[in-house]
C-alpha cells in the first residue's frame, strides 16, 4: 500500500498542482488564442512589421511550450515507474489464474493475449492481461477526460489515470467472482494482494528492471532484516536444503 | 472541457441546438464522445445481464452505437457533416474507447452474474 500511495502522491504533487505548471499552461493558451486571432486578420498585403510581429509571437509560444514540456517530464518518469510496478505486481498475483469469463470466444490471434498462461482449451477463460489492457484503453481515457480542467495535456491524462486505474483494477480483480480459479477464496486473494503491495513487490520490480534475479536478493535481505513472511514465500537455497 | 460550457452539453443531448461556429465544434465532438461512452456502459450492462453472448453481441453493439449517433447528429441536431470532416469523422469519434469500455462492462457483468 505504501508504495502505491507514494507513487500516486508523486504524480499529483510533482506537476499538476504546482503554480509554475498552471501559470505556463495559462500563458500558452492565451498566446495560442492571440496568435490565431492575429493570423485570421492578417492579409497578404500586410506589412513586413506585422509579419515580424507574428513571427516573434510564434517564437515566444514555442519557448513557452518547451518550458511546459520540461515541467511535465518530471512526472513522466514517476508514471512509467508506477505502471511498471503495477504490471509486475499483477503479473505476480494473477499469472496463470482465470480472472473472468468472456461472453464470446476471441479471434485466434487475440487468444494468445486473452488465454495467456492459462491451462485448458476453454478460450472463454480470461487472463488478467487482457482485461488490464481493455481497462487501460477505456477507463483510463474516460476517467482522465472527466477529471481534467480545460484542454487536456498528456501529463494530466497520465497522472489521473494512474490513480483511478489503480483503484478500479484492484477492486475488479479482488471483489469480482473468480471462476475455475486455482486460488482459494476471495479472502485469500485479498490477503495475498495486500501482502504483495508491500516492499517485496517494489524490490522485485527494481531488481527485474536491473536484470537481476530477485530470488537471490530477497532472501539475503530477509536474512538481514528478519522478514519471516517474505522468507516463507521466497525461500533461499539454504532454507530449502535445511531439514524440516 | 464539458464544465466550461456550463449545462450546454447536457442540454444538447435532449434538445436540438445550433452548433455553428468554430468554438462550438470541439464541444459538439465532446458531446458525441460522451454520448458514445454512455451508450457503451448501458449496452454492456444489458448484454451482461441478459446475457447476450458471442460475436452477435459485438456486432449488434457496433450497429446500435453507430446508428444511434448517426440519427442523433443527422436527424436530431441536423448538423452539416462536412463542417466536421464528414460522416466518417463523426462516426469514429470516441468509437474505440467506447468499444473497449463496452467490453469491460460486458465481461464484468457477465462474470459477476452468471458465474460463481
Amino acid at each position: 500500500m505504501t508504495g502505491w500511495v507514494f507513487v500516486s502522491g508523486i504524480t499529483w504533487v510533482l506537476v499538476y498542482r504546482t503554480d509554475k505548471y498552471k501559470r505556463l499552461k495559462a500563458e500558452v493558451e492565451k498566446q495560442s488564442k492571440k496568435l490565431e486571432k492575429k493570423k485570421e486578420t492578417i492579409t497578404e498585403s500586410a506589412g513586413r512589421q506585422q509579419k515580424k510581429k507574428i513571427e516573434r509571437q510564434e517564437e515566444k509560444l514555442k519557448n513557452n511550450n518547451r518550458d511546459l514540456s520540461m515541467v511535465r517530464m518530471k512526472s513522466m518518469f514517476a508514471i512509467g515507474f508506477c505502471f511498471t510496478a503495477l504490471m509486475g505486481m499483477f503479473n505476480s498475483i494473477f499469472d496463470g489464474r482465470v480472472v473472468a469469463k468472456l461472453p464470446f470466444i476471441p479471434l485466434s490471434y487475440i487468444q494468445g493475449l486473452s488465454h495467456r498462461n492459462l491451462l485448458g482449451e476453454d478460450y472463454t477463460d480470461c487472463s488478467f492481461i487482457f482485461l488490464y489492457i481493455l481497462c487501460t484503453m477505456s477507463i483510463r481515457q474516460v476517467s482522465t477526460l472527466s477529471l481534467e480542467q480545460g484542454k487536456p495535456g498528456p501529463i494530466q491524462e497520465e497522472e489521473c489515470s494512474c490513480i483511478i486505474l489503480d483503484l478500479f483494477v484492484v477492486s475488479v480483480f479482488v471483489f469480482i467472482p473468480v471462476p475455475h480459479s486455482q486460488s482459494n477464496s476471495k479472502l485469500e486473494s485479498l490477503k495475498s494482494l495486500l501482502s504483495w503491495m508491500g516492499t517485496e513487490t517494489w524490490l522485485e520490480t527494481c531488481t527485474r528492471a536491473l536484470g537481476q534475479s530477485w530470488q537471490k536478493w530477497i532472501p539475503d535481505l530477509c536474512d538481514n532484516f528478519g522478514d519471516c513472511h517474505t522468507k516463507r514465500l521466497f525461500p533461499s537455497e539454504a532454507d530449502l536444503n535445511a531439514t524440516p | 472541457m464539458l464544465c466550461q460550457s456550463g449545462d450546454k452539453p447536457w442540454k444538447a443531448l435532449v434538445m436540438p441546438m445550433s452548433w455553428r461556429g468554430g468554438g462550438q465544434k470541439d464541444e459538439f465532438l465532446d458531446v458525441i464522445y460522451w454520448f458514445r461512452q454512455i451508450i457503451a456502459v448501458i449496452l454492456g450492462i444489458i448484454w451482461g445481464v441478459v446475457p447476450l453472448k458471442g460475436f452477435v453481441g459485438i456486432a449488434v453493439f457496433c450497429l446500435i452505437n453507430a446508428g444511434v449517433l448517426y440519427l442523433y447528429f443527422s436527424s436530431f441536431q441536423q448538423i452539416d457533416e462536412e463542417e466536421y470532416g464528414g460522416t466518417w469523422e463523426l462516426t469514429k469519434e470516441g468509437f474505440m474507447t467506447s468499444f473497449a469500455l463496452f467490453l469491460v462492462v460486458w465481461i464484468i457483468f457477465y462474470t459477476a452474474i452468471h458465474y460463481d
